[in-house]
């Protein structure tokens, strides 16, 4: 479903480069739910923003269905975003004076969706991960698992075809850790595509398949 | 889960009825300000003349188109008027000589239209038992005589003149010169007359009827015009002030600083008000660029949306900000003036004081206001250039 090939992403910093990504080839096949473990530098996180068209690597290829999605426009990315990558961060990146609601509608706002067929989605996407009882409440007034429900159901509302998740339980509690890694299990059992990074060992325990990363280089999996 | 006590207050004030109440505080207090200003502007006499009244007469005379000279001439028989040599004009204890007008002898040094303004004339300088005189090492003070008059008393340049009894001998009028543009004005609205008294110095008047004056805002204390106004009436003057006239002036000199730092104050709110939303704004940018950008907008769209915002509140904030400069400036420099005032031409020390506490009023506020504003817009400046993926 999305592969990359011989990735490369190199910082220059002063006169030293810095090797974040070295030569990456990976495959992830549709309905995978598949982890990228490692230590903290070891560039899981750039991995996952190149993949997730968030940064441009310095070399190699990404292909989405066989077709390489790097020497699109600018704007076709922003909607390959929008329509077929669903985002999770550790820091959840909701607007805390917006409702948990409006949170979840922010993609569809930019995709275009008129407001009862957005409302109707949020709705349904906010049920999926138990938030529907919640979805009035300002996203800044929520515990930290609420929110990262949230950051699920925003998330999900597009239907993508994969979830891209940057450590999603990293600022969570082991009770709200279980959780939400049950919410994510569910949504791969729907068929969904998921890409998590994490340091985490138990989290990494509900992938199909899981990926050692070292120095920017795959070293298992 | 159980809400805590912080929990439910942050949802209160999340909730709709909130934000649209503190949308009508804003609102308010906008209006409030502009009120206020409105005011200002528009009182009797206008606040706007508190820093400029004592120069309004040079000024004046100096800037008289020649259409407006010629009318002056022919109705203004003579006038005095105090020069600083160095072109800036401080009238206060002017009267204070004025009064001893019975003792001075003019010197008639020039005459013509060559002096250098459109009004012409003669000009004279006094002079006390024989020495010329002066007010402190440059002042001089100088006596403007019309043509009309120079030829009814047969005055040329370089004469010398004595005013002792003048007025009461030839029943002409004596006008003191800081007050041109008062006299000018109350000439325009009543073609006919010839001003017939003697105005307090540092201070205007406007003929609103035949027979009553409204009292226009100086830079003078009260305490001053009450004391030139009981000098006057001891010498004879024939006054236009009343006991109620003089309680206006108390309090409408009051009512004017009142509206001076209540504007200011206002304004500094609206400052505050306005830094703490763009501060505001700053700090969910970077948040707002990752959640856009995730969620399927371009840089390029993004930029736009910044670009567009942070334009909509610049050219939404630059008339409070012009306004709030404007104002505190003239303020200041109002107080400056008072202040100067007050040491300079042996004001007494409590006044002094009093204009010291303003200023340092007025400065702390400015300080405090940037100092805050640039404080906060720093740190969160230094937070956008982070990279969005840090």
């Amino acid at each position: 479903m999305i592969k990359c090939v011989d990735l490369k992403k190199v910082y220059s910093e002063g006169n030293n480069q810095v090797i974040a990504l070295n030569g990456i080839s990976l495959s992830v096949e549709k309905g995978e739910f598949v982890v990228i473990r490692g230590k903290s530098g070891c560039g899981k996180s750039t991995l996952l923003n190149m993949l997730g068209l968030i940064d441009k690597p310095t070399s190699g290829d990404i292909l989405f269905e066989e077709n390489s999605i790097l020497s699109i426009s600018e704007k076709e990315k922003a909607r390959f975003r929008n329509k077929r990558i669903g985002y999770i961060f550790q820091s959840f990146y909701l607007d805390p004076a917006y409702s948990a609601m409006q949170n979840v509608e922010i993609p569809l706002v930019i995709s275009g969706i008129q407001r009862d067929v957005r409302r109707q989605m949020a709705e349904e996407a906010l049920k999926a991960v138990g938030m529907d009882s919640r979805g009035r409440t300002p996203a800044g007034a929520l515990s930290g698992g609420e929110k990262q429900r949230i950051c699920i159901a925003r998330a999900l509302v597009n239907n993508p075809d994969i979830i891209l998740a940057d450590e999603p339980c990293g600022s969570l509690d082991s009770q709200n850790t279980k959780q939400v890694m049950e919410i994510l299990s569910k949504i791969h059992e729907t068929g969904v595509t998921i890409l998590m990074v994490t340091h985490s060992e138990e989290d990494a325990r509900y992938a199909s398949r899981r990926i050692l990363m070292e120095d920017g280089r795959i070293t298992e999996g | 889960m159980k809400k805590s006590g912080f929990l439910i207050i942050r949802e209160i004030c999340h909730s709709p009825v909130i934000a649209f109440l503190r949308f009508i505080l804003l609102a308010a207090l906008l209006i409030m300000v502009f009120t206020m200003n409105v005011i200002a502007f528009s009182l009797p006499g206008k606040v706007d003349t508190y820093l400029h009244t004592s120069h309004l007469g040079a000024v004046d005379v100096l800037s008289l188109t020649p259409k407006e000279a010629d009318f002056i001439e022919n109705r203004m028989d003579l006038l005095l008027c105090g020069l600083y040599m160095d072109e800036s004009v401080l009238f206060r204890d002017y009267f204070v000589h004025l009064g001893d007008v019975d003792e001075y002898e003019g010197c008639v040094e020039y005459c013509g239209k060559e002096s250098g303004n459109y009004w012409g004339g003669i000009i004279a300088e006094l002079m006390i038992e024989g020495e010329p005189f002066r007010y402190e090492d440059n002042f001089l003070h100088k006596v403007w005589v019309s043509d009309r008059i120079a030829q009814r008393y047969g005055w040329k340049a370089g004469d010398r003149i004595n005013l002792n009894g003048w007025s009461e001998e030839t029943g002409d009028t004596i006008i003191e010169g800081s007050v041109v543009a008062g006299v000018y004005r109350y000439m325009r609205r009543d073609m006919g007359n010839t001003p017939d008294f003697l105005l307090p110095q540092g201070t205007y008047m406007e003929l609103m009827h035949t027979d009553s004056f409204e009292i226009s805002v100086c830079s003078r204390k009260a305490k001053d015009i009450r004391d030139d106004i009981a000098f006057l009436k001891e010498n004879g003057f024939d006054l236009i002030y009343s006991g109620d006239q003089l309680q206006e002036i108390d309090s409408l000199i009051g009512f004017t600083h009142a509206v001076n730092l209540i504007c200011v104050f206002c304004w500094g709110i609206v400052v505050v008000v306005l830094s703490s939303i763009i501060r505001l704004e700053a700090s969910r940018r970077k948040m707002w660029h990752a959640i856009l950008m995730t969620q399927g907008m371009s840089r390029g769209e993004i930029g736009q949306l910044i670009g567009g915002t942070v334009s909509f509140t610049a050219v939404c904030a630059a008339p409070f900000a012009y306004l709030v400069s404007y104002r505190t400036t003239k303020d200041l420099f109002a107080v400056i003036d008072e202040l100067l005032g007050n040491i300079t031409r042996g004001g007494d020390i409590k006044s002094a004081a009093v204009s010291l506490i303003s200023l340092g009023i007025i400065l702390g506020m400015i300080l405090l206001i940037s100092v805050l504003t640039s404080l906060s817009l720093k740190k969160e400046i230094i937070r956008m250039l982070k990279p969005v993926d840090e």
